[in-house]
Order: structure tokens, then sequence, then C-alpha cells
């Protein structure tokens, strides 16, 4: 459906940045993402940013999962 | 007098003059020199030839770790080598665009002629034609290239074995991004380098080692690694097993081909050899490979199993498997 | 490639996969609509590694399988024209209409441009203004909004010879359509997760509200969707549909409202007739 990749904004100028995807860079639109800035992570799709990324959130990704499945096997003991 | 002229290739003054100052001068040796129709070799005593021939057509011409010239030396250098000779001749034709830069084809032949010296083989027979204005786009050549093939070296993918190693001399994929990236309409910029470059010192690392523990050797080119895995097995009739985990690939070249919706696995190498060798030797032939600075990212990647033939099978990072088939079309962006 | 931490997760996943399928009356159908899943799923042999009660079905969203050979058979005619620059993604370029395909064309003189951007036509549009430069709309809700932003600009710089042959889709009422379909079960969704970037969580309430099926929007790694799948698992246990976001570092429930506010201006969705 869509192939997107994240890259960290490493320079700005008007609605274009250049962004750096593992150590390649190009020139994408942040006219779809306005508030996108200097050092901020982003999707790429298709020469644009299309999101944000929420860089913390890419980093607690592993540490949540375990929370959760802490939390459901509770739930489960509570149930069961 | 700054471009190439029709008259260039008319075989008169002007086709003299050019073969004179910018062939001969950078590529003279004894038999070049005589510039007589055909170049007299001497035969050797014992041991067989190698005869390879390959065409380049690159564009961009000139390009971040290479240029058309030196890779038109390595691209048939690197097919003799890995045929287990020792490349000692190489034939140049060149067929080049009305109003060429004479002085980038000064470059290149210079490129060729350092390409050609670092290795130690002579460009001893040539021709060039020159072409109306976009009937050819700049500049191709074609080379080809004789080489000596020691008695006992007997390489082919009939000598593989079940439980042979296969064994990667270096990173994958970064020719194939480095042109990528300089091609019209994706203008992306990367540190990735081609690693257009001979294989002969490797190649023959390995032989040294000791050349019956060598089954075959590929150098791969266009369709990528999964491409020569492909042919490999089907020539030999045997399945080749790889683990993804073990393949190298740079993390520009990863993240570069994540962008575009492309696989390292079938991204073009220009200085890579693959080889499939026994397993008794292979820890020795790894350790040989890097210690030579174009083998330090050298590595095993897989082995050989019987069945089911004529397959590659990837074992994926998750652990599980799927077949690896060979490229299909072209390599084109892709935003599914 | 994979460090220790990231196989240690896909392992626990898996356990917690496998413990939680065993609870399921019957075996699920799971879809994953999104053809970038689709890949993700062969490339790295999820499927294999799954429990047998759970069961991977590909879904409509691949932008190239769910273009209807008419219209490629009217981009076909567009590339014979005199004049004109087909401005693609390299993913049409080899799909056959229904008596040639933009490859063949090439081949026969037709100028036919891959890009990886809207903006990169545009600029042919800006290099070649004697050419009519045609860009093909292929994709979904990720990639519609950039072909809005290429004709907005487009007006701006007054480009007249820059043109855009829409063949998007729409991801929303290809899952209705599904979820009614008879024939087709479908016990959950793997949602698109880059379309989700875009359209939020909201556009997708009625999977859960309408159908009772879990609807997780899921990133592309395999621990995104193996963890994508152990939510639909536990939606299954607890019997509470919902619509889920796995793919947290990218999508938020309000999506991307500049872009969509692209989409609402820019185009006009319509249903094509003999389609959904």
């Amino acid at each position: 459906m869509c192939l997107a990749v994240p890259g960290k904004i490493v320079e700005v100028h008007e609605t274009m940045a250049t962004v750096d995807i593992a150590g390649n860079k190009r020139q994408v639109s942040l006219i779809l993402t306005p508030e996108a800035q200097l050092g901020d992570y982003v999707l790429i799709h298709a020469g644009f940013a299309i999101q944000m990324i929420d860089e913390k959130e890419a980093q607690e990704t592993l540490a949540l999962f375990e929370e959760w499945a802490e939390k459901e096997r509770q739930l489960e003991e509570g149930l069961g | 007098m700054d471009n190439i002229v029709l008259a260039h290739g008319s075989g008169g003054r002007l086709h003299h003059e050019l073969i004179n100052e910018v062939f001969r001068a950078q590529l003279s040796n004894p038999r070049l020199d005589q510039l007589l129709d055909a170049a007299i070799l001497d035969l050797p005593s014992e041991g067989r030839l190698a005869f390879s021939t390959d065409s380049f057509v690159i564009d961009p011409i000139f390009f971040p770790g290479g240029d058309i010239g030196c890779l038109a030396v390595y691209g048939t250098v690197n097919d003799l080598a890995v045929s287990g000779a020792i490349p000692r001749y190489l034939s140049a034709g060149f067929i080049i665009e009305e109003g060429f830069s004479l002085s980038e084809l000064k470059t290149i032949v210079t490129s060729m002629r350092q390409a050609a010296s670092q290795i130690g083989v002579e460009v001893v027979t040539g021709d060039t034609k020159v072409v109306g204005r976009g009937q050819v786009d700049k500049l191709f050549i074609n080379t080809a290239g004789i080489g000596l093939v020691p008695a006992g070296i007997n390489l082919s993918p009939g000598q593989v074995q079940s439980g042979d190693q296969i064994i990667i001399s270096g990173t994958l994929g970064d020719h194939g991004l480095a042109i990528l990236a300089q091609r019209e309409g994706l203008a992306f910029s990367t540190p990735v380098k081609s690693d257009c470059g001979s294989v002969l010192r490797l190649a023959q690392a390995l032989l040294k080692v000791d050349p019956t523990a060598v089954r075959c050797m590929r150098d791969p080119t266009r369709g990528g690694l999964a491409t020569t895995l492909n042919e490999l097995a089907q020539q030999g009739a045997v399945c080749l097993k790889v683990e993804e985990d073990r393949i190298p690939v740079l993390p520009a070249v990863q993240g570069g081909c994540a962008m575009l919706g492309m696989d390292p696995l079938y991204l073009a190498n220009e200085g890579k050899l693959v080889a499939i060798v026994s397993p008794d030797r292979a820890d020795e032939m790894l350790s040989v490979l890097q210690q030579i600075p174009e083998g330090q990212n050298a590595c095993r990647i897989g082995e050989v199993q019987e069945a089911p033939r004529g397959i590659v099978l990837l074992r994926t990072a998750l652990g599980a498997e799927r077949v690896l088939g060979m490229l299909e079309g072209e390599l084109l962006p892709r935003i599914c | 490639m994979w460090d220790r931490v990231e196989k240690e997760k896909v392992r626990k996943l898996l356990t917690e996969i496998a413990t939680a399928a065993q609870a399921l009356e019957q075996p699920l159908a799971i879809m994953e609509v999104c053809g970038t899943h689709t890949v993700a799923i062969a490339q790295s042999g999820i499927r294999d590694l799954l429990p047998a009660q759970i069961r991977l079905l590909s879904g409509p969203g691949c932008p190239v399988c769910v273009t209807d050979a008419r219209d490629l058979d009217k981009v076909i005619s567009l590339a014979e024209r005199p004049g004109v620059i087909i401005a693609t993604y390299g993913d049409l370029v080899r799909v056959p209409g229904s008596r040639s395909s933009l490859q063949e064309k090439r081949g026969q003189g037709a100028r036919v441009q891959v890009v990886y951007s809207a903006l990169d036509a545009l600029e042919l549009a800006a290099k070649y203004p004697e050419q009519e430069v045609v860009m093909l709309g292929i994709g979904f809700e990720t990639t519609a909004p950039t072909t809005a932003v290429a004709v907005e600009q487009a007006r701006k710089r007054r480009l007249t010879n820059f043109s855009v042959l829409s063949m998007h889709k729409v991801v929303p009422p290809a899952l209705r359509a599904l979820l009614t379909d008879p024939e087709v079960k479908i016990d959950a969704f793997i949602n698109p997760g880059h379309v989700c970037t875009i359209l939020g969580s909201e556009p997708f309430n009625f999977v859960a509200q309408e159908f009772h099926r879990p609807c997780v929007i899921t990133g592309f790694e395999p621990t995104d969707i193996l963890e994508g799948i152990w939510m639909i698992l536990q939606q299954y246990r607890r019997q509470q549909w919902q619509v889920e976001i796995q793919y947290r570092r990218a999508v938020q429930p309000q999506g991307n409202p500049v872009a969509q506010e692209y989409l609402a201006r820019y185009f006009q969705s319509v249903s094509v007739p003999g389609e959904v």
C-alpha cells in the first residue's frame, strides 16, 4: 500500500527539508507536516514527510510490550 | 580541438592522432605499440587459456568510486579471476558519440591504464569508432580478456557438494545504490561509493590456500547476489541455503533500499567475490580474505544442501525459511 | 542486521501468541489489508512461525492489483500520444493492461519517466513546457495527498502542461465491502499503518462497532506485525472489539489533519462502476 521510512530532519529551507535516512540525504516536502522542525524525526513517503515520528515512542516500543504482557497476565489471574 | 568529431573515427590523420595521443600515450606496451592489425601472443607451455568479454554502457560514466574506464578493465578481469585464471591481455573497443569531450576521454583512458597496471594486465589491441550524435549515449566500451589457468585448477558449479560453505568477500549492493543515487529523478546523496574494483587478489588468495578446496567462484554483478546464487544452484543442481543475518549490507544501503522499496540482494556489485569452498578449509580461507583490504568484510553466509535442487533458500532474521528467487524485471523505485 | 534485543522480543511475542491462540474456540482468519504488510510478512517468513489457528489473508491494499485494466488501457493510449510524458511510480511499469504495458510502450519510443515523488513529475513539466506531463495517481490515502500538493503547486507555478490521471483508492469502503461480502470470512484486520498516519483510527471504528471485529493499526517491522497479531488475540480473549494502534510511533488517533484537508479539497470520492 505504501512504503514509508523514518528520517531525521537535518536542514530546513521554507517548505522543503533535507532528511537523513541511515546516512543518505534527500530533499522532502514539509507541506503535509508544517509543524516539523530541525532535528525532528519524520515518516517519509514518495518525497514527502507525511507524519511526525514520536522518537520517544519508538524507543519505548519494547518496554511497552513487556508492560502490556504483564498487565494482560495480571488481568488473567484476576479473572481466572 | 576539445571534442570528438566524426573524422576521429574515419581512419585518417585525426584517427591516428587520437590513437597515439590518447590510447597509446596511456596504454603503451611492446605489443600494443606495434599497432599491427593483431597482437601476437606467446602461448603458455602448460595450463589452459581463459577468454572472456563484456560491454560497458553505464550511465553516468563517472560515479563515486569509479568510472566507465576502470570498470571496463575490472569487469573482464574479474570474470577471468573467478574462473581461476591469471589475466594477461585485454582488448578494448570504443564506440564514441560525436561531440564527446576529448579531456573526458583522456581521463577515462588514464583510469583504464591505472586499473590495468595495478592488476598487471596489458591492453594489447583495440579499436575506436565514432558515430553520429544521439546514436550512442556518450561512450560505450567493450573489453575482452585472455588469462592463463594453471594446471590443476578446475573450477565449476559441477564441483559443488553438499556441506560446502558459501563465502562472500564484502558488503552487498554498494555499486547499485551508488548508481541509483545519481539517476535523474531519484536525486539523493549517499555516502555509499561503488565497490568497482578487482577481485583477482581475493581469488588468487583462496586458490593459494588449496586449489582443490575451492569448488567455484563468481563475481555477482547485475541482478545482485540473489541472481548469482540462483545461477550457481541451477548449474550445480544443488540447494544453496543462506542466512539473512549473516549477509553483510551497509546501513546506508539498507536505508536507501527501504526508501526506494528495493532489496540489496538484487542490487549490482562490481568488486565482490562469491566462493563455494569445502567445509574443512573454509575458516582458513575466510581469514586469508579478511587480511586483504578489499576482503576485510568477508564472511560465511551459508552452505550447500542436496535438495531441493536448483533452489536458493533464505533463512530469515526471524528464523523462518523462504525461497530467494532471481531478479524479476527491472529494479524500479516503488511506493508499495 | 538484528540485535539480540529484537530477537528476544520476537521469541517472546511468538510464545505469547502461541499461548493466546490455544484459548481460541476456532481458527482466526486475519487479513493484512496493506500490500506492504504482505511483502513484509512474505520476506520475514512470519507465516511459518504462527500457530495453525492463525491464518493470514492478503488484502486489497496493493495499488497495482486494485488498478482496473480499463484504467491501464487509458494509460497505455495516453502513452501512445505524441508530446506526452507519462510520469509514474515504478510499481505500474510492468503491469499489463489488456493489450500492452508501459514497459512495452517505452520500448516502442513512448516517453515513460519513473519518478520517486509527484514533485519530481512537476519538475518534468517545468523542464519540458512543450510536453504534456501526465502523473499517474496510484496508491491510497497515504499517496493521494502528495498528488494533491503537486496539483496545488502546478496551479501556483502556472504549469499548464501538468495533469493527473487519478486512480487513487480509499480504504474504509473496501473494508466495509469485504465485511458485507457473505463469501469472505475475515475475523480481524491488521490495518495499514501508513494509511492511518493520514486517516487516524476514527474512519475504521465501524469495523469494531458495527461488525464486532478487532482492527489493529500496525507498523511494518516483523515485531510490529507480531505485536499487532498478539493484540488481536487479546481482543478475542476479552471479547471486546476496538480499533487499537500498535504503530504508536507514527500514528495518532486524529491522523494528519493537514493531509486530510488536501484530500478533501482536491479529490472527490466516487465509486467506480463494477467495483466496490
